[in-house]
Order: structure tokens, then C-alpha cells, then sequence
């Protein structure tokens, strides 16, 4: 176990040291500089090159590359190009707002797909089922900002039962319930499409498991049905859940960024994409690491799950 | 007069399939199981024998096939007719199955002693501690060796022949009246083989059970079964007790199994078939089942199907011995 976790600690390090390589290197070559958002800056090309020279962008690319990681292993990510603040300050900032959203989108979601999932594979080929896998397939196939557009049309614009955008209303204190209406349309649009993931997912993990011998024989013991259910048919199935909730916690932390833009829900999503359109090369680079890390930290875990519902994984 | 304990009584299964008509897996096959007695059901794979097998517990809807018609009596009530609760109360406890592969038929997340320990719960209302002594006492006789520590163990842990222990003691846990043996050694290396036979055999001596053993292997079933049933294509085809079968076999069919079975091991020869294949159910011969592969067909063979007659011998306890044949049937 102990020589298993130090193997994926430096696998870990080695895609660190890649992602933050690759991401660096295909920011710079991307066309753009952080100020052509910034006609005034353009006009100037003196003022341009003084604050290259500040922010040492005139140095070579190589040279950049070391100093910022240099800087991050001492805990530094750098100053935003753009905000021209602390980028770990930033994230900080607008991290607790898309954790709500976000968190609050997939415990929905679960609550929602694993009764829905079990039902529709226990009920195999009912009447329920297909509805079911129609809703599903329906939940897969919409795309956010469409769903995200259509729900504020109906919902803030015509029926004007719920607020369209934002975390909660300006100039008014801020209460429980007024952050439970700015959720609803999101957390709407964020859990409908993966829900819909998960039950397609956890009804194909049981419905693998129904057709096995082992579940045959807990019938032959007379067990009850819901016995063997929850005995015995859902830990053989947990492994194909337990693989795609995991996968979808990293996006916990940078947020669905389409929903939010179109929900204008002050987080990171919304954050990431205007850092990556003003090529702000720093705020980019560090939540591409970030989201790198957690990705292989949230796979770690998952691995580790794997071998807890099921004996017969053990790593050496 | 002794009951049987177990009355299968024009038994019909069938399997939805892409014909027009359903397949019958399982074709109007009656027979009884007495108390005590080790009944052999033999033939091909595709014959029936496990259909038959999972109809007895009701359990053929798992398994996407359906019984059309039918009756199951076990000590005198007929399951089919029972309520979904009632029949979950007989199986494990006064029907047990064993099934072909160890491996497979035991729950691999769950250590032994839990899936041994939930039948008897299940059953029975006695402390956990008890139960799970009960289960190391089962395990201990099964010829488990360290069954204290084994009952923690999960079925991967353990070898082909313990694992067939462990199902078999979880078919034994609440001693239940019909143990159906579903092929239990068929996964199993020869000598192993031969150890569970030898167990089986010595739980059967203390004359409360009776066994309905399924088996594509003559051999084993000349070694355990007091009478024998031969099925072909979903038919009983021959009945008669282990002894006649053997001696005297009437069916072609039945002959032609013994002649290949005894034959086997002769070395330098060429090993020895039934010619010709099992038929597809979906699409059966006309007339007698066996007919294509019968050497000694004739014209009526082919147009008719023979019923099951009884032979007119009838063995001490007054079980008749029956054939499907139009050789022994008037026309």
C-alpha cells in the first residue's frame, strides 16, 4: 500500500510538471498579449514594452517558465496580468460562490439519479424504464447554455417567479432564502445533464450485476428482494459510479463555466474564461494546475474506493 | 403411505425468443422424488436439466424464461400457486440449490461467513453469534480445515474445492428437505470431485434428504443416484432405477450414452460419440425427438412422437420405470 501511494505521488508530480509545461507554453503561443483588450495600451508602444519589461515578459520564454515554478512550489501563483492582484486571492474570492453552485448541483443530481437509476433497472424494459431512459436521454442531449436560456425565459422573464442572474440581490441583506431562489435555475440547468449521466450509468453497473450467478443463488436463499438488492446487487455495482462521480468532482472547483456565464454567477467559471480571453497568462496557468492536480488527486481516491467496496483489488 | 416429497407434475418452461413461438426449454415433464432417494437427472447440455432444476424454486422468471404450465408439489402444496412470500420461505430452507460454478455463484464483495450466516438469519430466528457458530460448524464438517479463520476469507481467497464447500454448506445451513445439485462437481478436478461426492453422499446417509442430482456425466450419476432420469430436447426420454439403467438400458438413447460412457477410456481408440448433434430447440424434428441420431428409426419414428409408457418392471418400492419409444409402445 505504502509503495502504491508513493508510486502515484511521483506519477502525480511528473503530470503536474507536463500540464504546467504544456499549458504555458500553448498560452504563449497563442495569438493575442494581455493587452488587446486594451486600445489605449496598443496605441503605445512604449508603454507596452515598460510594463513587459515590469512584469518580465520580456524575458525568455524558458526563463519565465523557471521562475514561475520556482514561485509556485513556494506557494506563489503568480500575479494577475489583468487584475493585477495576487491570483491565488482571486480564486479565493469567487471559490466559495461556484462551490455553492456546484456542490449544490451534485448532491441534486445524486439524489436524483440513484433512486431514479436503481428504479430503472429494476424495472428493466417497463413502461417506467422507458421513460426514464427517455428523460435521460433528453438530460444528456441538452446543451446548459440552451436549457440555461430557455428556463430564464420562462422563469425570470415571462412567469418572473425566480431571478435570472447573480449570486443573490444586490442591496438587500442577504438572507437564506434569497440565496435558495438564485440557485434554483442553475443548480436546475447544472444537475439535469449530469443526473441524467449518472442514472445511465448506474443503471447499466446493476444491470450487469442482476444477470450474475451470485444473485441467483441470494434468491435461492430466500432472501428478501430488497435484501438482495441493497446486499448484494448494489456494492457489486458501485465501481462504475464510484469511477464518473469521481471524474466530475475536479469540476467542482472551476465550475461549470458555460452556466455560469450565462447565469452571470460571480465564480470561477466565469472568472477562467475572461482570464483566458485577455490572455492572462498567470490566472490561466494556475487553475489548469490546479484542476490538474484534483483530477489526479479525485482518480487517487477513486482508486482507493475501488479497493474498499471490493476485495479482490488490492495495490501493492 | 409415504408422500413424495416432490412432485413435478406436466412442467412447461419456456424462453421468449425471435421465433415466432416460444422455444419450450422444458416440455410437460412429470416426475416425483421420495423421501430419501437420490434421483438423477442426466443428458446433454440444452436438454433441460437446469430449467428444470430453477422451475423447482420458482426461480426461472430470473433467468428471462417463464413456466407455461404446470405443477411444483412440494410436500403436498403446489408453489406455483403460492404467494411470492410463501415461496421465499421454502427456498434455502426447505429447497436448497446448489449451482455448476463455485466461483461465480458466490458473491465476491461478501466475506464467506456473512453469505453462509444470512441464510440462516434469513431463516430462522437465532443471535448472530449462534448463527455464525452454526456456520463454522457446517463448514467444519463440510471438510473445511481452519474454518474459524476461512469464515472471514472472500470466495477469491479460496480454492475451486472450498468454495464448492462453502455452497454446499450454504445449501445445507437450514437442512432443508430437497437439495437440488445443480452439475456440483462438473467445475471441479477429478480428485476434488470425488471428495465432495463422498460428502454429499454422507450427508444423504442420515436419510432426511432427498437430493435431485443433475448431471451430464453417467459416471456420477452411477456412483449416486438411486434412480435415473434421462431428458432429450426438454423430455424425459427413460426413468428407471440406477441399476436397470445401466444393465438393461431401453432407449437408443440411453444405450448409446452408456456405450460412449463406458468406452472412454479405452487408450489407443478413437473416442467414442453419439453421432449427430443435440437439436435446436427453436426448431425441433418432427415425431420422436431423438429420431435424426437413432440408429434404429423407422418410418413411425418420424411421424409420431412416442408417449412415456411405463415398461411394465416396476422396482421394489413400486416406482415404475418408464420409456419414450415406439419400439417398446404398441401402435
Amino acid at each position: 500500500m505504502r509503495s502504491f501511494l508513493t508510486k502515484r505521488m511521483i506519477q502525480t508530480l511528473v503530470v503536474l510538471v507536463g500540464v504546467s509545461l504544456i499549458t504555458f507554453f500553448m498560452m504563449n503561443l497563442a495569438p493575442g498579449d494581455p493587452f488587446m483588450m486594451d486600445p489605449e495600451m496598443r496605441m503605445n508602444p512604449e508603454a507596452v514594452a515598460r510594463w513587459k519589461e515590469l512584469r518580465q515578459l520580456d524575458r525568455p520564454l524558458h526563463e519565465q517558465y523557471y521562475s514561475w515554478l520556482v514561485n509556485l512550489l513556494k506557494g506563489d501563483f503568480g500575479i494577475s496580468l489583468i487584475h493585477n492582484r495576487p491570483v491565488l486571492e482571486l480564486i479565493t474570492e469567487r471559490l466559495p460562490a461556484t462551490l455553492l453552485l456546484t456542490g449544490t448541483s451534485l448532491l441534486v443530481a445524486l439524489l436524483f439519479a440513484v433512486p431514479l437509476g436503481i428504479l430503472s433497472a429494476v424495472k428493466q424494459g417497463t413502461f417506467l424504464d422507458k421513460w426514464i431512459s427517455f428523460f435521460t436521454l433528453c438530460g444528456v442531449s441538452l446543451p446548459n447554455f440552451w436549457l440555461g436560456m430557455l428556463l430564464i425565459l420562462l422563469f425570470a422573464y415571462h412567469l418572473n417567479w425566480l431571478p435570472a442572474s447573480s449570486l443573490r440581490t444586490v442591496g438587500v441583506a442577504a438572507s437564506f432564502y434569497d440565496y435558495i431562489k438564485h440557485l434554483i435555475l442553475p443548480v436546475v440547468v447544472l444537475s439535469t445533464g449530469s443526473a441524467a449521466y449518472y442514472i445511465r450509468y448506474i443503471r447499466a453497473g446493476i444491470l450487469e450485476v442482476i444477470g450474475q450467478d451470485y444473485i441467483l443463488t441470494a434468491r435461492a436463499k430466500g432472501l428478501k428482494e430488497s435484501t438482495v438488492l441493497f446486499r448484494h446487487i448494489l456494492r457489486n455495482s458501485m465501481i462504475p459510479v464510484v469511477t464518473v462521480v469521481s471524474l466530475s468532482l475536479p469540476f467542482l472547483f472551476t465550475g461549470a463555466m458555460v452556466t455560469e456565464y450565462v447565469f452571470s454567477w460571480p465564480g470561477m467559471g466565469r472568472w477562467i474564461i475572461m482570464a483566458t480571453l485577455s490572455r492572462d497568462y498567470p490566472s490561466v496557468l494556475a487553475v489548469n494546475v490546479i484542476v490538474a492536480a484534483l483530477v489526479v488527486l479525485c482518480n487517487l481516491g477513486a482508486d482507493l474506493l475501488y479497493a474498499y467496496f471490493d476485495p479482490r483489488i488490492k495495490y501493492r | 403411505m409415504r408422500m413424495p416429497v416432490l412432485q413435478v407434475k406436466e412442467l412447461t418452461a419456456i424462453f421468449d425468443s425471435n421465433t415466432p413461438e416460444a422455444v419450450k426449454a422444458v416440455d410437460r415433464v412429470s416426475f416425483s422424488i421420495w423421501p430419501g432417494e437420490v434421483v438423477g437427472l442426466v443428458g446433454e447440455s440444452g436438454s433441460g436439466k437446469t430449467v428444470t432444476a430453477l422451475s423447482i424454486l420458482n426461480l426461472l422468471s430470473h433467468k428471462k424464461g417463464k413456466i407455461e404450465r404446470g405443477e411444483i408439489i412440494y410436500k403436498g402444496v403446489d408453489i406455483l400457486s403460492l404467494p411470492e412470500k410463501k415461496v421465499r420461505e421454502l427456498r434455502g430452507n426447505e429447497m436448497a440449490i446448489i449451482f455448476q460454478e463455485p466461483l461465480t455463484s458466490l458473491n465476491p464483495v461478501l466475506n464467506v461467513g456473512r453469505q453462509i450466516t444470512e441464510v440462516i438469519s434469513t431463516h430462522s430466528r437465532i443471535s448472530r453469534r449462534e448463527s455464525w457458530e452454526k456456520a463454522v460448524g457446517l463448514l467444519r464438517r463440510a471438510g473445511i480445515s481452519d474454518a474459524e479463520k476461512r469464515m472471514k476469507a472472500y470466495p477469491h481467497q479460496l480454492s475451486g474445492g472450498m468454495r464448492q464447500r462453502v455452497v454446499i454448506s450454504m445449501a445445507l445451513a437450514c437442512s432443508p428437505g430437497l437439495l437440488i445439485a445443480d452439475e456440483p462437481t462438473t467445475a471441479l478436478d477429478v480428485t476434488i470431485q470425488a471428495q465432495i461426492l463422498d460428502y454429499l453422499r454422507k450427508v444423504m446417509e442420515k436419510g432426511r434428504m432427498s437430493m435431485l442430482f443433475v448431471s451430464h456425466d453417467l459416471g456420477v450419476i452411477g456412483e449416486m443416484c438411486d434412480r435415473v432420469m434421462v431428458m432429450y430436447a426438454g423430455r424425459i426420454l427413460e426413468t428407471g432405477t440406477t441399476m436397470e439403467i445401466f444393465k438393461t438400458p431401453l432407449h437408443p438413447y440411453t444405450r448409446a450414452l452408456i456405450e460412449v460412457s463406458k468406452n472412454i477410456s479405452v487408450p489407443g481408440k478413437k473416442l467414442p460419440v453419439v453421432t449427430g448433434s443435440v437439436p435446436d430447440l427453436s426448431n425441433l424434428p418432427m415425431g420422436c425427438k431423438f429420431h435424426p441420431r437413432c440408429p434404429q428409426v423407422r418410418k413411425v419414428c418420424r411421424e409420431a412422437e412416442p408417449p412415456l409408457k411405463s415398461t411394465g418392471s416396476t422396482n421394489l418400492k413400486g416406482r415404475v420405470c418408464q420409456v419414450r419409444c415406439w419400439n417398446y409402445t404398441k401402435i
